[in-house]
């Protein structure tokens, strides 16, 4: 697991981010956590600060801090970070990407409850290498909604809350491996309009503008971090297959899915080992 | 431009990529690593009385970086943080823009090197065109 600390950033309170001569603060970039915090970040002095119209809790801040920024600081550093979960199969990882309420981290729960390894649930650090790229975590974690535990999980022994301001709970769970080879990324789309599962392969194009648009970056507006982003996901677009998903929202579904996605995998490799 | 335009895969996929580009705005609104999809059926389509003038040529944004990847291409404008993305038509037609090549000859070197192209190509080129001159990844040379 990566932690702030680790990878030398460090959390501060806001009076302790550097200010100038004039008492103003310099070299700050403001990242939008969400409506009502926004963090402070001293690129320079690695360090950052949470500001908040009102006091956050400290499973709160600990959210914020391990699910929220931290993969834009490492984004930062120059790593492509996806939104995403991760699943490990014997035909290698398989990430699903897509906005917020598509549905993740229940399709990945609902791997893992099938017998796949899960390596993370929101995070995922993408690597290349001589042999392909390789998925990692930031961190273990598993949430989930109250409908998606019961569905999935209705043996859980206990959850946990992830935030104050989200029903979501965490889940106690057997982490996998903290990395594997990534065979193929999923994009969630909408359902099809005839309700069929569909797994499309996306082109080279579209799968680059997917990847940046389910990544992480500090500051997107950044002439500096954006083409160091758009470098990265081009790299990612046309090394690792990304398929467009559509399917009901539906858990009944939710098995002929994970058998399409399957297949889809199987001929990746299929290709890959011609 | 239905003619120009291929689909990810068979009927109902939802997404449509053509000739035109798709822009993918950065959002500031919401939290920064999440960018919108403006999907193309969605926008106002383009004016095609603006002036496209198809014997003159023009110049590329240097503000606009591109990633080739196959035979399409992604670009991204430095100024307004939007990336597009064109599919391998529009990657000729740009690639021929950077070389200095006037619409009409960009026309004529569709219709000799695409195999099926179709009887719109001039149209829809110019339609591409304008699109690209109302984005500002060209100008006037």
């Amino acid at each position: 697991m990566l932690s702030a600390e680790a990878l030398r950033w460090h959390l501060v309170f806001e009076n302790q981010l550097n200010t100038n001569e004039s008492g103003g603060r310099s070299g700050l970039i403001a990242s939008k956590i969400n409506d009502h915090v926004t963090a402070l970040v001293d690129v320079i002095a690695r360090q950052f600060a949470l500001v908040s119209a009102r006091p956050l809790s400290k499973d709160t801040t600990e959210h914020f801090t391990a699910d929220l920024l931290l993969p834009r600081l490492v984004a930062y550093d120059g790593h492509l970070v996806l939104h995403g979960g991760l699943v490990n199969s014997p035909r290698g990882a398989l990430c699903f990407i897509g906005e917020s309420g598509r549905g993740k981290s229940t399709l990945t729960g609902s791997l893992h409850r099938a017998g796949y390894a899960l390596i993370s649930d929101d995070a995922v650090l993408l690597q290349p290498g001589e042999a392909g790229y390789s998925a990692k975590r930031l961190y273990p974690s598993l949430r989930l909604f109250p409908d998606s535990i019961e569905q999935l999980f209705p043996d859980a022994d206990a959850t946990f809350p992830v935030a104050d301001y989200t029903v979501k709970r965490r889940l106690s769970f057997a982490e996998g491996p903290d990395e594997a080879m990534i065979s193929a990324i999923f994009h969630l789309g909408p359902p099809a309009n005839d309700g069929r599962i569909q797994v499309v392969p996306m082109p080279p194009a579209a799968a680059c503008m997917t990847i940046i648009a389910n990544s992480f970056a500090l500051e997107a507006e950044d002439t500096a971090e954006a083409c160091r982003r758009f470098a990265l996901a081009a790299d990612a677009a046309q090394n690792i297959p990304v398929f467009e998903l559509h399917y009901p929202r539906d858990f009944s579904v939710l098995p002929a899915l994970h058998a399409q996605i399957f297949e889809a995998a199987s001929l990746i490799a299929e290709q890959q080992s011609l | 431009m239905t003619a120009l335009r291929y689909r990810l895969a068979e009927a109902n996929c939802e997404h449509v990529i053509s000739l035109n580009p798709v822009a993918l705005k950065i959002a500031n609104s919401r939290a920064c690593w999440h960018a919108k999809l403006a999907a193309h059926r969605d926008q106002k389509g383009p004016d095609l009385n603006s002036a496209v003038d198809m014997t003159a040529p023009y110049i590329t944004s240097a503000a606009a970086i591109e990633s080739r990847l196959g035979d399409e291409t992604v670009l991204l404008d430095l100024t307004s943080s939007t990336y597009f993305g064109l599919d391998p038509i529009g990657t000729i037609v740009w690639e021929q823009l950077k070389a200095g090549a006037a619409p009409k000859d960009i026309c004529h070197h569709v219709r000799e090197t695409v195999a099926d192209a179709p009887d719109t190509v001039e149209a829809d080129i110019e339609a591409f065109l304008a699109q690209l001159a109302e984005n500002g990844l060209i100008r006037r040379g």
